[in-house]
């Protein structure tokens, strides 16, 4: 018998089919923990992406809906944990404000390097991110993994908000570019 | 924040435009050729960056725990809740829905530009609909910290057919209060409707708007948390600044 889609899987799942949800889970469960932890830094935070991830999911409502013929399912599934972990990123950042209005210019890069650095040498993202000038290090540490708005990151790097989305984007192309040039062990299910 | 509606298209991907801004937007995203694309090239370029990332064992048991809270919290969910009102604007809290309920104050006023009476009455009646909307959500997402936002329907004085309402939100560090409103008399020139918060027997003047045609207004203003609000009542002056209230009371609710 052929492996339900994951599209089969979101239908079952809408119609509040738990063992659906669990084969889902089952899935994606290393992909995602694995990316929350990489935005995070940390396991029990993770967790509670992972959580709030399946809650919505569950829930089918709003954030949690699926669009179909907006892109992949898996894809899907990474942006909204991606959302999630910006999310509890900003909750825990409120606590620490006063830190972070007085983090100077490369106070946030460590973020990107520790992050990456940790890993082992392996790691392809850090490879990639490294060959980056500083300036698109800094808009992928922003804007991909700290989820700051785009009024944020012009303010945080003093630059007119009207650049931010082309900086961004250039910074992504940059960081796309070298990735594919070494190959990516691609994700497929 | 931004003047283009194609500038969102950063906050749209960070998932940072409240939900009205974020529908206002994917409306406009399906109009627009330019952010389709930009769109898909950034979700082209950020979609799979995860899987270059090096994999992390998950720690042991997480399935079970969270799966048990997603089923268990759809057990709760399904029960009829929403006992619990707190009465003083105080005890109210709930940071997500601050900006999507502020910007459909927005619309309402921007709207008042509009003449046609059936028009504009839907439309307030479609953003108080979203209010509402807005509010049950909220209501059923977030547990644990996050109370639900209030809203008060506005008494109307005897002979009117005023009709409003007052929603508080709580904007991170601050307290916001909504007030919209509908049916109420033309003004002259130079007179406007005035908010005001009452403690005690002693108002204070908060926000003062005035209305288009057919009598819809609204106003959003930060309120002072330090005092202990009883209520809410709108009343006509015959200018701005008033410190005390000069006119009738032509809406109002106790809070
Ligand atoms: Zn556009």
């Amino acid at each position: 018998m052929a492996q339900p889609t994951d599209l089969d899987l979101y239908e079952r799942i809408r119609q509040k089919d738990k063992e659906a949800l669990e084969v889902l889970y089952d899935r994606y469960e290393k992909l995602l923990y694995s990316f929350a932890y990489r935005m995070m830094k940390d396991s029990q935070a993770a967790e509670e992406v992972m959580q709030d991830v399946f809650m919505k999911l569950w829930r089918g409502k709003g954030a949690g809906q699926y669009v179909s013929g907006r892109g992949k399912f898996s894809s899907w599934l990474l942006t909204i944990t991606r959302n999630a972990s910006i999310d509890l990123i900003r909750k825990k950042k409120v606590q620490e404000v006063e830190w972070d209005q007085r983090d100077s210019v490369h106070e946030d890069l460590p973020g990107v390097e520790q992050e990456i650095e940790d890993k082992e040498e392996r790691n392809q993202l850090r490879r990639a991110v490294h060959t980056l000038p500083d300036e698109q290090q800094r808009m992928i540490c922003l804007f991909y993994f700290q989820g700051m708005s785009q009024r944020e990151i012009a303010e945080k790097c003093d630059i007119p908000l009207g650049t931010v989305k082309g900086r961004v984007r250039l910074a992504l192309k940059k960081l796309r570019e070298h990735l594919e040039k070494e190959g990516g062990i691609v994700y497929e299910r | 924040m931004n003047d283009k509606p194609c500038d969102h298209i950063l906050d749209y991907i960070n998932d940072q435009l409240s939900d009205i801004e974020r529908k206002q937007f994917e409306k406009h995203l399906s109009e627009c050729p330019r952010c389709q694309e930009e769109l898909k090239e950034m979700e082209d370029l950020m979609g799979d960056l995860p899987t270059y990332m090096e994999q992390t064992e998950p720690p042991a048991g997480m399935k079970q725990r969270v799966l048990d809270e997603v089923f268990s919290n759809e057990e709760e969910d399904t029960a009829p809740v929403r006992t619990k009102r707190p009465v003083k604007w105080k005890a109210w809290s709930g940071v997500l829905a601050a900006g999507l309920l502020l910007s459909i104050g927005m619309n309402v006023y921007t709207g008042l530009e509009v003449s046609d009476l059936a028009t504009e009455n839907e439309q307030l009646e479609s953003s108080l609909t979203e209010i509402q909307t807005a509010l049950s959500e909220l209501e059923d997402s977030e547990s644990g910290t996050a109370s639900p936002l209030q809203q008060t329907e506005l008494a109307s004085a005897e002979g009117t057919n005023a009709a409003g309402t007052a929603t508080l939100l709580n904007r991170e560090t601050r307290q916001e209060l909504l007030v919209q409103t509908q049916n109420l008399e033309n003004l002259e020139p130079g007179e406007v409707y005035q908010v005001w918060l009452i403690e005690g027997e002693t108002p204070e003047p908060a926000g003062a708007f005035t209305t288009n045609d057919t009598g819809s207004g609204g106003v959003a203003f930060t309120i002072n948390e330090e005092k202990s609000w009883d209520a809410v009542a709108i009343t006509k002056e015959p200018q701005t600044g008033n410190q005390t209230p000069q006119g009738e009371i032509i809406l109002q609710a106790g809070l």
